[in-house]
């Protein structure tokens, strides 16, 4: 597996659905590749930092505007 | 029976109002999301409703209510950034495979390691939320339901209207611009040295 056609399966990878025997492919090949293997471990701390983001709220005169216009009071 | 199934207005009502507190923050935050304008943003969620109060009987079938509502916030959060000319649709929507532009990005200098304190800290946030800011709505949107909220990639699909493998293409996409516009951050520095371009 060249770099190339790792960084096209490393999508399928991530999302778990690459077939078994690529998967081992693309093992190998990050062991032995610095470059991909900081790629990798780049997109990972990505994912850590998205896991910490504090999701935006919906402001509550919008949501009472809709409780409003949903016939309650109160949401 | 439930999510207002009989059709009946008042179920309809209760299944929305219901939606409303479970399902209100996450309908915001993709509007939010994809627009980066919160007038917008609320546009879309009350435009969203409205439609929803006013489709009898749409919301029958396999799609959860709260799926279904996702797709119309979406929907009108793109319809909004058009009609206000922000969005143009690009070529990335069609393509089921990465470009070569995406090739280049992949190919940037790697992130200096970051200590977890710096990474997950309150700049890289902000740093973070600033870099979104360079994606397409349909990236950000990608990205709202998939690494912030952790969606099953099929159900991301469903509520965009994509093949799961373009949500996962696009979400690739959008992760290689976000680490190429975060790498300066963790530099400790920005433009003092090249730096990749990243096209939409």
């Amino acid at each position: 597996m060249t770099c190339d056609e790792l960084l096209r399966q490393l999508c399928d990878y991530a999302d778990g659905v690459l077939p078994e025997s690529l998967c081992d492919e693309l093992q190998r090949h990050l062991a032995g590749c610095g470059p991909c293997q900081g790629l990798q471990d780049d997109l990972a701390a990505l994912a850590r930092l998205c896991r910490c983001v504090e999701p935006p709220r919906m402001p509550k005169d919008l949501r009472r505007r809709l409780a409003e216009r949903l016939g309650h009071t109160t949401a | 029976m439930s999510e207002g199934e009989d059709g009946s207005e008042a179920a309809r009502r209760d299944a929305l109002s219901r939606a409303l507190v479970e399902e209100g923050d996450r309908l915001y935050a993709l509007a939010l999301r994809t627009t980066r304008d919160p007038d917008l943003a609320a546009d879309a969620v009350q435009e969203a409703f409205a439609s929803a109060l006013e489709k009898r009987g749409a919301f029958r079938g396999d799609s959860r209510l709260g799926t279904w509502l996702h797709r119309i916030v979406f929907n009108k959060s793109i319809d909004l950034l058009r009609r206000r000319r922000r969005y143009v649709a690009l070529p990335e929507q069609e393509p089921e495979v990465l470009t070569p532009e995406d090739v280049r990005l992949a190919h940037g200098a790697p992130w200096a390691r970051p200590p977890e304190e710096l990474l997950l800290g309150v700049e890289t946030r902000g740093a973070l939320e600033r870099a979104l800011d360079a994606l397409t709505p349909l990236q950000r949107a990608v990205f709202e339901l998939k690494e912030a909220e952790g969606r099953r990639t099929d159900e991301v699909g469903e509520i965009l209207g994509l093949s799961a493998g373009a949500v996962r293409v696009h979400l690739h996409r959008a992760r290689l611009r976000l680490r190429v516009l975060l790498a300066d951050h963790f530099r400790g520095r920005r433009g003092d040295g090249p730096a990749l371009e990243v096209q939409p």
